[in-house]
């Protein structure tokens, strides 16, 4: 009875937590300036020439000619995933990008914490509910057969 | 009394058919992987043509439509039917000013062919005035390309020079070189590359 009555608040918590990840992977944040756009992408994009420094942060003659690229797309109506896409496929050889893209088999670094992180919340619930269920020290249906065989060999003397 | 432990007893040796059933199948696992490891480096060699790596290698070359430092317009689809070689430069690189003598005589002698290669330049970074008075002084009368918001640059996915790409008849990528080169390395480059046709 006292689990049906934890349930609600559970399954209210699950919601919840469905509806923020849900927002947070979605969310467009709003309208957004070209300049904006530009720096957003700019600090999604390493400088090819430097070390641990994104196109944004980078005063490179390499990295401003990435910004105004970016630029450059971005006034011709591109998506920030075509441009990221673009400039990626322009360096491939040196890995451009500092955040994996959401899409095709990069698509799993995202994905792939989510899931561990639900299958582990739902083994340790498992684990927990049957620490419950079964107390130790309890007696079991193989501690009742074996007493029941001793009193049956006791009774026969 | 002291206990006297028998030592267990050792497994029985496997007969000698599976013992060389064994061997058998472990050479040839070896073989293989040797095999496949032959394969995949020789073709590496043979497919890459030394040449750096770009996505674009065998593919169109990016649009080049510039303005060169003499004010003439260029495109480099305009140039199908002849092979370019196009250099990546500024004057305040050290490489590329050593390189410089070893592009005049590699277009000196390219102009002197019926099916010569055409060079041109793509300046990022650099001033109009520093590019024509480094020709000025040490010849070259190849195009120049101004490319002062880096377009061209990203385009190619240069981020450092001296680099040079060549590109064939049919406007494809064909090579690239992010390191100084020679006129006598790029000629061996191109011929080896009109071999294998356009």
């Amino acid at each position: 009875m006292s689990v049906l009555k934890r349930w609600p608040g559970w399954l209210l918590m699950a919601v919840v937590l469905a509806a923020f990840l849900t927002i947070g992977a979605t969310r467009a944040g709003g309208a957004r300036s070209n300049a904006e756009r530009v720096d957003a992408i700019a600090k999604t994009i390493k400088c090819p020439i430097c070390r641990s420094e994104s196109v944004y942060d980078s005063k490179a003659q390499a990295s401003q000619n990435i910004r105004d690229e970016i630029a450059r797309q971005v006034a011709t109506g591109r998506t920030d995933g075509e441009i990221r896409s673009y400039i990626n496929d322009r360096f491939q050889d040196q890995g451009l990008l500092l955040v994996p893209p959401k899409t095709g088999i990069d698509s799993l670094v995202w994905v792939l914490p989510v899931v561990v992180v639900v299958l582990a919340a739902g083994g340790l619930a498992v684990a927990f509910r049957r620490w419950r269920v079964a107390p130790a020290g309890g007696v079991s249906e193989d501690d009742r057969s074996l007493v029941e065989a001793y009193r049956r060999g006791h009774d026969d003397h | 009394m002291v206990d006297v432990v028998e030592p267990p007893a050792a497994d029985p040796a496997p007969p000698p058919a599976r013992r060389g059933r064994t061997v058998l199948f472990t050479a040839l696992g070896v073989a293989v992987a040797l095999a496949v490891l032959v394969v995949v480096f020789s073709q590496a060699r043979s497919g890459s043509r030394d040449t750096a790596k770009t996505p674009l290698l065998d593919q169109p070359a990016p649009a080049v439509r510039e303005t060169t430092i003499a004010g003439q317009p260029f495109d480099l689809s305009q140039r199908k039917g002849s092979w370019v070689v196009v250099n990546f430069f500024g004057t305040w690189c050290p490489p590329c000013v050593q390189e410089h003598p070893e592009l005049l005589r590699f277009a000196t002698a390219q102009a002197q062919q019926l099916d010569g290669a055409e060079l041109v330049t793509v300046v990022n970074n650099d001033t109009v005035e520093n590019v024509r008075d480094f020709f000025t002084d040490h010849g070259g009368n190849w195009p120049v390309l101004q490319d002062p918001n880096g377009e061209v640059y990203v385009s190619f996915g240069v981020s450092k020079v001296p680099e040079t790409w060549i590109i064939d008849p049919n406007g494809y990528v064909r090579f690239r070189s992010i390191a100084s080169v020679t006129a006598d390395g790029l000629t061996a480059v191109l011929n080896r590359l009109k071999g294998e046709g356009p």
